[in-house]
């Protein structure tokens, strides 16, 4: 895509960006004082918020190699993937800066204000105040915008920041659809934006070299003592190495590469766990910017785009790298102004070779690829992350060609449901006597769902469709309808052949994934808790609790109760469990006196 | 499906190697072994334990003067009929479909003189994690054999399993080896082999290399690469996978060396330090080798990518792309292929849930009839919803047949250990489905008036399920019951009650042999026994009990006999009243 402007390509006004930068920059000053410093314009209709950094390695490294951990889940809910229920990882040390803001600091009140005014907020940062930036807008989101508090989402605009999260990161704001205000521009050359990629133990050195590089008060003060220190090119061989493996490591996935032996070495090495998420600007330096949203296509960039040609390992590139870091600002005034802006999107059909191009867009695009440097080997990662999403776009849409006959096959079930109930007798209990032909044609419909499903699960498993699939609405509402209507019959074939008694409870050893999934699925997009609806699985727990004693599952007997009157009070639950002949019915009137006196339900099973 | 887009990582896969510390740490360890002077004959070895990457041991031929290794090694394979009865230690490597197999013999010869020690070896580090088992030139052939010994003893499903890195080895074995070690892939995925195109010592066994063969026979065409190769240059380096375009590479690389008229200037020790470091440093520069502008296709690009980056020439006479080239990507490309579209049974495997409901509705319905044992036996066919119900329970019958029998073939094909694995995934399903079909072929075999089933007619493939069902019992956890199962445990019961009803048939038939009669009733006495431990176990189905099933036929034949011979016994007393309570 040629001729787009970045405010129109990224959402976020060129004046406000340039803002944001000045801002970030200036950030730095104020620290350790101040934490963050904003704007606060009266006629302005945004405020930015912006991030100091810090080269101290306790705020970069909690812990070798790579100092990750899981995200707080309380304060960041939707960073995990919801199919295989994994957390995502955050490097500690940003976390932990992150979380003595808002403890330390007038920062969350001061952003409550700037809601309350109806402003247009955004974070900026630049170096490590990056991060903060990037952590803040997904608190920020999961705070004001995805209660739907506030509707008018936040950004983050970062420069030269350093890696946050992991795979699974960037795969929830994904499917969040957040990643599009997660704005990062990195000078091609700037080494900053590479160093997580590396771990500790060849970083420590040059962040302290880059501390005295960018501090003001310090003797090297934007001079490298390279004549005579080996830690700079070392800093910088290694961090380009590591990332090299990162780069390598991730194209295999891509590539489709079926070798196992990946899978041996991968235990025996260490790999950088971060990975990009949200548009990337690339600024190559000469005034053009390039443009990439796909994060499997970003990681590679930041090795290849600063590979070294051969002669260029000398003194001066390497001063020219440190360097880099603190260009953006003026960097940007002169991009900005240009507007010579190249967004590849489409990675399918790049050149791989440098002297390829014969049509005008073939041309600009691969003249972009050549300003970044890229050699055909780089090419090829970009290609295989191209299709890997072509790929998973062509399943998506497989998979969407199915809704109709899930439907009709809902259809089929509801009607089932009616049917039993004018015989007055729950479909639950109906199911599970297979009596007559309608309980068997309920019982192939129930076993078709299933098989289209599980191909689903096992898609979803294996991250073979788009991130945003499990946010879609359309699918989270076929999903809980199907859960709804069609899970009562998996548990009813369940205790019907006794599976049980061999393999155990239900909830514990048996729930498919098509329903575990699809809870969770209905859970994160209505903001509800863990496990909240659960309602799908109401007969699992009468059948496990209807052969123990009362006296021993009692709490259980009593928080059933309670779940279900708001289930039937909400028609989540249908009210044919209530039936005289239902198993429900039946067992709970078997309850003793005294209970049932006290029970919620009491009113709709009294007599 | 849409046209698959194939590419190829060898590049990035090698780059991963040498960017990692992993085969400098290896070869560091080897090159300590080097450094003492050591008078043993063949092969010696040392651990490390607990280095960065874990536990190292690594092999190493105490003999470093090439030239004269080069000389007296015996190219010579000995296959593993050869070896049966001698040294039968690597036997596990045979499989159902490749039994028998070549190794080189030299190497075995060298394993089997320090079997002592190896086996003290494994007993010690072969369960450390992580470990790495690493070896040079003969050495190397060594680590090999004694890490597809420790994989042998490993479950296929174990997450931790040792490395093997070879430096500069000879080929180990010949294509049946190449190809039983490639049907467990996770052995296969244990193997890395890094050779130089500066070193002359992997080339020994590969065919148009015997300028100094002495002794060299026929046999030495017949050596095939396994497991993956990075195969190194000055240029660059690059992993290959495919075994056949593996071989050519090796050779092409080889080729300067036949050139080379005078080998001693040659045959120098091979320093893999130099060579990594070399590599490693290459790894952050870009590639300076140029691309044709008009490839489009990321297959062949990779692929000439990493031919250029062994040196192995891409192009022939004229600029076009020579054979080597585009053989290396055909292979590549039918390799990636076939490994996309392995066997898997569970993409089918929700398809057959709804055949088995058909069968299930099938058997509730019969229970009006006697059980759907005997309404499938007796083929009643009274109203025409009843002959289309039958056809349809035939067809499901057919097609849950052949859908298992595929299985059972595919998985006895595949080694013991892959398999395991594989038939416990499918265990539930195929238990479920050996109780619901095989009464039905029981069924079809007694109405056509045979006899002995269960050594007679029974299917092959029921017996492996059953057989397998039993292996993985001891891993499962089965909690006792107190309620009679839906399907009868034993899939040949109806087979026992025919027979029995067979043997009272004999004991009431005046005319039978004293024999015969004798053999019956202990046939009856055991099985009355087997049925009523049955029962207490809830081990069958309540079905049994219904009047016009074969299971009481026999009951009304067998207790007047019983009554007449012994008077009481757990059944008779079960049988009075308590079974119609049974459930």
């Amino acid at each position: 895509m040629v001729g787009e402007k970045v405010g129109d390509i990224t959402g976020l006004s060129e004046e406000l960006i340039l803002k944001s930068c000045k801002l970030a920059i200036k950030a730095h000053e104020k620290f350790p004082g101040k934490l963050y410093i904003y704007e606060k314009n009266r006629g302005s209709t945004d405020v930015v918020f912006a991030f100091a950094g810090s080269w101290l390695v306790d705020h970069w490294y909690s812990r070798k190699p790579f100092g990750e951990t899981k995200v707080d889940a309380s304060k960041f809910p939707s960073l995990r993937s919801l199919g295989s229920d994994e957390i995502a990882l955050v490097n500690e040390a940003f976390s932990t800066r992150f979380e003595q803001l808002l403890i330390k600091s007038s920062f969350a009140s001061e952003v409550e204000k700037a809601v309350s005014d109806r402003k247009q907020v955004v974070f900026t940062g630049h170096s490590s105040g990056g991060p903060m930036a990037i952590l803040a807008a997904i608190w920020f989101l999961e705070k004001y915008v995805r209660p739907n508090i506030y509707q008018m989402p936040p950004y983050s605009v970062t420069f030269g920041s350093p890696l946050v999260g992991n795979r699974i990161f960037s795969h929830a704001l994904r499917r969040e659809n957040w990643a599009r205000y997660f704005i990062n521009f990195v000078m091609r050359h700037d080494i900053v934006p590479r160093i997580m990629l590396a771990p500790i133990s060849s970083t420590e050195q040059g962040l302290k070299l880059m501390h005295d590089f960018t501090s003001p008060k310090s003797q090297s003060f934007q001079h490298v003592p390279i004549g005579n220190s080996a830690a700079a090119p070392a800093f910088f061989l290694s961090v380009m190495r590591n990332a090299s493996s990162v780069a390598s490591h991730a194209a295999c996935n891509p590539m489709g590469w079926t070798n196992l032996l990946l899978e041996t070495v991968s235990c025996f090495i260490e790999i950088s766990p971060y990975r990009p998420f949200g548009t990337y600007i690339f600024c190559i330096g000469n005034g053009k910017l390039v443009v990439l949203d796909n994060p499997d296509a970003v990681l590679p960039l930041l090795f290849y785009c600063l590979q070294l040609s051969p002669g260029e390992e000398n003194a001066e590139f390497l001063h020219g790298i440190f360097k880099e870091h603190l260009v953006y600002e003026s960097e940007l005034k002169e991009s900005l102004n240009m507007q010579n802006v190249v967004y590849i999107k489409n990675l399918i059909d790049i050149p791989l070779s440098s002297d390829a191009g014969t049509n005008y867009a073939a041309a600009t695009v691969n003249s972009a690829l050549n300003d970044l440097g890229l050699s055909t080997r780089a090419r090829l990662c970009l290609r295989a992350a191209g299709e890997l999403e072509k790929q998973k776009l062509e399943n998506q849409k497989r998979v969407d060609s199915n809704q109709d006959t899930i439907w009709e096959g809902l259809r089929r079930v509801q009607e089932y449901q009616t049917n039993c109930e004018i015989r007055k007798i729950g479909y639950y209990d109906a199911f599970r006597n297979q009596r007559d032909a309608n309980d068997f044609n309920a019982n192939v419909k129930r076993l078709e769902l299933a098989g289209i499903w599980d191909e689903i699960m096992e898609m979803i498993k294996k991250y073979e469709l788009p991130d945003g699939f499990e946010g879609r609405k359309e699918w989270i509402e076929l999903g809980t309808i199907f859960r709804r209507l069609v899970e009562p019959l998996d548990i009813a074939n369940y205790y019907r052949h006794l599976k049980n008694e061999d393999t155990g409870p239900y909830m514990v050893k048996a729930r498919p994934k098509r329903y575990r999934y699809t809870q969770r699925w209905r859970e994160q997009a209505e903001m509800r808790s863990i496990g909240s609806s659960s309602e799908s699985t109401f007969w699992a727990e009468v059948e496990e609790l209807r052969t123990k004693p009362y006296s021993e599952v009692k709490d259980k007997v009593l928080r059933l109760e309670g779940q279900a009157f708001a289930w039937i009070r909400d028609g989540i639950l249908g009210k044919d469990v209530l039936l005289d002949e239902s198993t429900f019915t039946k067992w709970w009137r078997a309850l003793p006196v005294q209970h049932k006196s006290g029970s919620c339900i009491a009113s709709y099973l009294g007599n | 499906m849409n046209q698959l887009c194939l590419f190829s990582s060898g590049l990035e896969l090698a780059n991963l190697l040498v960017t990692s510390d992993l085969l400098q740490c290896s070869w560091e360890a080897i090159s300590e072994i080097h450094k003492q002077t050591s008078t043993t004959p063949h092969v010696s070895y040392k651990v490390y334990e607990n280095r960065p990457n874990g536990t190292i041991i690594a092999f190493a031929s105490s003999n470093q003067d090439t030239l004269s290794l080069v000389q007296t090694l015996g190219r010579d394979l000995v296959s593993s009929e050869e070896l049966k009865g001698v040294f039968d230690l690597f036997g596990f490597v045979g499989t159902n479909v490749n039994p028998s197999f070549s190794v080189h013999k030299e190497a075995v010869n060298v394993f089997s003189f320090l079997l002592n020690e190896l086996t003290l070896l494994k007993a010690q580090y072969g369960n450390s994690s992580p470990l790495i088992i690493t070896g040079h030139s003969l050495g190397g052939s060594i680590a090999s054999l004694f890490t597809l010994w420790l994989l042998d003893g490993m479950p296929p499903n174990a997450t931790k399993r040792p490395l093997c890195i070879t430096f500069g080895s000879p080929l180990l074995g010949d294509k049946s080896f190449q190809q039983a070690v490639s049907e467990r892939p996770t052995w296969n995925s244990s193997f890395l082999h890094v050779v130089s195109s500066q070193d002359p010592f992997p080339q020994l066994l590969i065919a148009p290399y015997n300028s100094v063969a002495a002794g060299s026979t026929s046999q030495t065409r017949l050596y095939e690469p396994f497991g993956t190769f990075l195969l190194c240059a000055e240029s660059g380096c690059a992993c290959f996978e495919e075994p056949e375009s593996t071989l050519e590479l090796l050779k092409a690389m080889g080729s300067k060396f036949v050139r080379n008229q005078n080998p001693q200037n040659i045959l120098c020790f091979t320093d893999y330090r130099v060579i990594l470091e070399n590599l490693k440093h290459k790894s952050i520069c870009k590639e300076i080798s140029q691309l044709d502008g008009s490839i489009m296709d990321p297959l062949l690009a990779g692929i000439i990518l990493q031919l250029k980056s062994i040196g192995v020439e891409t192009q022939g006479d004229g600029g076009v792309l020579n054979s080597l080239t585009t053989n290396t990507v055909a292979s590549a490309k039918k390799f990636l292929i076939r490994k996309r579209n392995v066997f898997d049974p569970s993409k089918k495997l929700n398809d057959r849930k709804v055949d088995m409901a058909y069968l299930e509705w099938y058997k509730k319905v019969a229970e009006d009839e006697g059980g759907y044992y005997d309404s499938y036996k007796n083929g009643q066919s009274g109203s025409r919803d009843d002959i289309r119900s039958r056809e349809e329970i035939i067809k499901r019958h057919r097609i849950l047949t052949q859908y298992w029998k595929k299985i059972v073939s595919e998985v006895q094909k595949m080694p013991q250990e892959v398999g395991v694995s594989l038939r416990r995934r499918w265990l539930y399903s195929g238990t479920n489905y050996r109780r619901m079909v095989e009464p039905l072929d029981i069924a079809d075999y007694y109405r056509k008036g045979h006899k002995d089933y269960i050594t007679q007619g029974r299917s092959g493939h029921y017996i492996l399920l059953e057989q397998w069902f039993n292996e993985a019992k001891p891993f499962q956890v089965v909690s006792e019951r107190n309620k009679a199962c839906s399907l009868i445990e034993d899939s040949c019961f109806w087979a026992h009650v025919e027979e029995a009803i067979i043997s009272c048939d004999i004991l009431n038939d005046g005319q039978s042999s004293p024999e015969d009669q004798r053999s019956s009733k202990e046939n009856l006495n055991r099985f009355e026994n087997c049925v009523m431990d049955m029962i207490k176990n809830y081990e069958v189905s309540p079905e049994i009990f219904l009047p016009q099933s074969s299971f009481m036929k026999w009951w009304r034949m067998y207790s007047i006999i019983a009554r007449k011979s012994v008077g009481s016994s757990p059944l008779i007393d079960f049988m009075k009243k308590d079974y119609r309570n049974y459930a």
